[in-house]
């Protein structure tokens, strides 16, 4: 079982990494964000960067388009098995295409998402194979996802 | 990515006014304005970020859920102040759903206006918070049994 951690910088990443032990426990690889700032030693299991992207920013369909390139290659050279994701967009395409090719997608929405559900995560809802949310406030928005609790 | 700079002005002024006394340091991200009263760095590195938090005693941040958490877990005092889009310091308003959540659970002082920030330093010391509790676990065992079936 071969399981691929995915996610955008800052706060996702943190909570990315709070599945430590998991990653661990199986063969994993590591997908986030390339920032000045990382919290990834690189040590232990493989960490692949991707472009920051903001949905906002100029030239974000080049980013967007170069991410879908670089998602479905990874794909390719990693076959994992599972993908693990806790947000943003950056892993949006990594997760379409994982389910695509017949993977399990399993995203959980951000620790921060109390009142209103995040734009990549209405998005991998729709087709995601385990959908969790850590505030059960958020149940509304997401009628098939589990309640997990908090990440952290 | 995106500037703080309020925050940083607003903590320049307070030392300056003499309502922030104790020494403080500062990692200011991509942060454009150039602090005149402390001392700062645009990005520290893992060790050095956890070492300043644990010599810390109060942690005055952004409201982004890495920072305060980890400030929490380390058993410090959090002011967090929400960065709000309409001043281009972040995507959206989602740090504000942050602060208001955690202040109301008691576990930081939350902050929507900057010009709170100098009430919250005076009354700081008369303020308990509540404990942070980890659920990792639960999280993580939920997602081994379903790898497993």
């Amino acid at each position: 079982m071969k399981l691929c951690f995915i996610a955008s910088s800052g706060g996702h990443l943190d909570e990315l990494m709070m599945l430590k032990p998991l990653m661990r426990k199986h063969d994993s690889y590591i997908i986030t964000e390339k920032t000045t700032y990382s919290i990834v030693s690189g040590k232990e299991e493989a960490v692949y960067y991707v472009p920051q992207i903001d949905r906002r920013a100029m030239f974000f369909m080049f980013k967007f388009i170069t991410l879908i390139c670089l998602s479905a290659w990874l794909l390719i050279k990693e076959k994992p098995d599972v993908i693990i994701s806790t947000g943003a967009l950056a892993s949006v395409p990594t997760c379409l295409l994982a389910k695509l090719f017949g993977k399990k997608v399993i995203f959980i929405e951000s620790f921060a998402r109390f009142y209103s559900p995040s734009m990549s995560g209405k998005l991998v809802y729709r087709f995601a194979d385990l959908f969790i949310i850590q505030w059960a406030s958020l149940q509304k928005y997401y009628q098939d996802a589990v309640h997990g609790g908090w990440i952290y | 990515m995106f500037q703080f700079n309020r925050l940083l002005k607003e903590v320049d002024r307070l030392i300056e006014k003499g309502v922030i006394k104790d020494k403080l340091v500062a990692q200011i991200g991509s942060s454009t304005y150039v602090p005149q009263n402390f001392q700062f760095k645009n990005f520290f590195n893992h060790n050095e970020f956890n070492e300043y938090i644990n010599k810390s005693d109060i942690i005055i941040t952004h409201a982004g859920t890495g920072s305060i958490i980890t400030s929490l877990k380390a058993g410090k005092k959090v002011i967090a102040v929400a960065r709000l889009k309409q001043y281009h310091e972040v995507i959206d308003d989602h740090q504000l759903e942050i602060v208001r959540k955690l202040s109301e659970m008691g576990m930081i002082i939350g902050l929507e206006d900057i010009n709170q920030l100098e009430n919250a330093m005076i009354n700081l010391g008369s303020i308990t918070f509540n404990p942070f509790v980890s659920k990792t676990n639960q999280i993580i065992d939920l997602i081994e049994e379903f790898i497993n079936r």
